[in-house]
């Protein structure tokens, strides 16, 4: 599986990953999962189609969290836990498999119906230096904002389905009004046309 | 200045202050922009001036000073977005009786059918279905009455968003002296709509009141103001020029939106009359980018 390295199920059990087989429209997945025991010489490494991308520490928690690139298209996410034991390196057998789709033609998505807690998620297409969202009612009067100013390939904006005001938002439809900046001071602008519903589930 | 015109602008200036508190709108269905490019031209501040088809929509108490017309109006109205909106109105004095001094008809009715349409980006489309039929008195020349009745639905495929109503609008004008009127709008004090679960809601209640200066070497001016998400959160200013050699008017206007972070837009227009009978309007609204952007209105009226 992984070149150069011993596989030892017996001294280092697999780390187990959040469940998930489906399709992304943001070029990112953070992948969460768990190890069973704490260990200080130790770390998970996050494979996608196979090859290392990333790592991370399970030192203080047994819990871990890594966000990753993805690729167009399919990506197969696994992770295995490397250890030193007695001097020698071990991995851990490969965790459960992880399938993400990601779809890179859309690039602003909004869930339909949007339900409170949802998000309006933001793919640029390149690194951006930042992103203002602005919600309004169909006569153009603000609903609600949100700005992220940390420069990124992604923004992913949770709206609570409150207000400026922090009151509820009524049921219909609405438009969302998306500026992403980018470090050379261009920017674009996308609008999508939304239906909010305060009593849909996420 | 004289003095009705000094005492109309303090009491606009004394509302102004109101504008800092910004609240934001609640959102809701059935909220569509007012009709036609003659009023957008100048950014909306019409209720106390508008006279023609565009009425109906805008203040009903004028219909009773409009000619038996009808119009087309159409406006993307979100750019970019696939949102849309087409209208059409009739409007007609009722009967022969006239107002003696003025030449308003002392009963006047309009219809308007409007159709909002919005690409919701996953193959389904919501839609929204309006029709308004509006009625004004004019007993004596000073003063117009008029009250206006909606039914609205909405399609869309989407899971629980099917939905119907109705809401009901009153509306006055006055004309204060030959050169200045004013008119109170009261949009929404009676509307209700429900979802096919049964879950019923309002529409919020607006009022608007305008004043109107004609004739200032041949050109009109309007401010309006507008109450709605509990709070002064429009003021709108227009001016229209009459029809230029018989044929072109110009309009400009300008809006201050403080429902959320106060934005301005700026709004021109302009309409071409042809034999006297046929009318073909255009506005700009230029609001922010990070709005709505440019809008291109259209509208077409026939004078019959």
């Amino acid at each position: 599986m992984i070149a150069g390295l011993a596989a030892a199920p017996a001294l280092l059990a697999p780390p187990v990953l959040e469940p998930f087989d489906g399709g992304t429209h943001t070029s990112s997945y953070l992948v969460e999962g768990t190890v069973d025991t704490l260990r200080l010489d130790s770390k998970v490494l996050i494979l996608r189609n196979d090859v290392v991308i990333d790592s991370a520490a399970t030192v203080k928690t047994k819990s871990f969290s890594v966000r990753i690139p993805l690729l167009p298209g399919k990506n197969t996410i696994t992770a295995v836990r490397v250890a030193v034991i007695d001097s020698v390196l071990q991995v851990s057998p490969p965790s459960n498999a992880v399938h993400v789709n990601f779809v890179e033609t859309e690039t602003f998505f909004i869930p339909v119906p949007f339900p409170p807690g949802g998000s309006f998620d933001l793919n640029p297409g390149r690194e951006a230096s930042g992103a203002t969202l602005r919600v309004y009612d169909m006569v153009g009067d603000e609903v609600a904002r949100f700005e992220n100013r940390t420069p990124r390939s992604y923004y992913s904006f949770i709206w609570d389905g409150l207000n400026g005001g922090s009151e509820a938002v009524r049921r219909g439809p609405l438009i969302a009004v998306a500026v992403i900046d980018y470090p050379d001071g261009t920017h674009d602008v996308r609008r999508r046309a939304f239906l909010f519903d305060p009593g849909a589930s996420r | 200045m004289s003095r009705r015109a000094a005492m109309a602008a303090a009491a606009l200036c004394m509302l102004v202050p109101a504008l800092a508190r910004a609240d934001s709108s609640e959102g809701g269905a059935f909220m569509l922009p007012g009709y036609g490019a003659r009023a957008w031209g100048m950014a909306g501040a019409v209720i106390a001036r508008v006279d023609d088809e565009s009425a109906v929509d805008w203040n009903p108490a004028g219909l009773s000073l409009a000619r038996r017309a009808a119009g087309l109006a159409y406006v993307e109205l979100v750019p970019e977005s696939f949102v849309t909106q087409a209208q059409a109105v009739f409007v007609t004095p009722i009967g022969s009786a006239h107002v003696p001094d003025s030449g308003a008809s002392r009963h006047a009715a309009g219809a308007m059918l409007s159709t909002l349409s919005a690409d919701l980006g996953n193959g389904d489309t919501y839609r929204e279905n309006h029709l308004r039929l509006a009625y004004a008195w004019c007993p004596q020349p000073l003063v117009s009455f008029a009250f206006g009745g909606q039914a609205f639905m909405s399609r869309s495929g989407v899971a629980d968003f099917d939905a119907w109503g109705t809401s009901v609008d009153m509306a006055a004008r006055l004309a204060v002296t030959r050169k200045w009127s004013a008119a109170v709008v009261a949009r929404n004090v009676f509307s209700r709509y429900s979802y096919n679960d049964d879950r019923d809601q309002h529409k919020d209640a607006s009022y608007v009141v305008g004043l109107a200066r004609e004739g200032i070497h041949g050109v009109g001016l309007e401010a309006d103001m507008v109450y709605i998400h509990e709070g002064w959160h429009h003021a709108l200013f227009g001016v229209e020029t009459d029809y230029l050699f018989g044929v072109l008017a110009l309009r400009g206007g300008a809006s201050i939106l403080s429902a959320g972070e106060t934005r301005n837009s700026f709004s021109f227009g302009a309409s071409a009359l042809a034999a006297n009978r046929l009318v073909l309007h255009y506005a700009a609204t230029l609001d922010e980018d990070e709005a709505f952007g440019t809008m291109h209105r259209f509208s077409l009226a026939v004078r019959l």
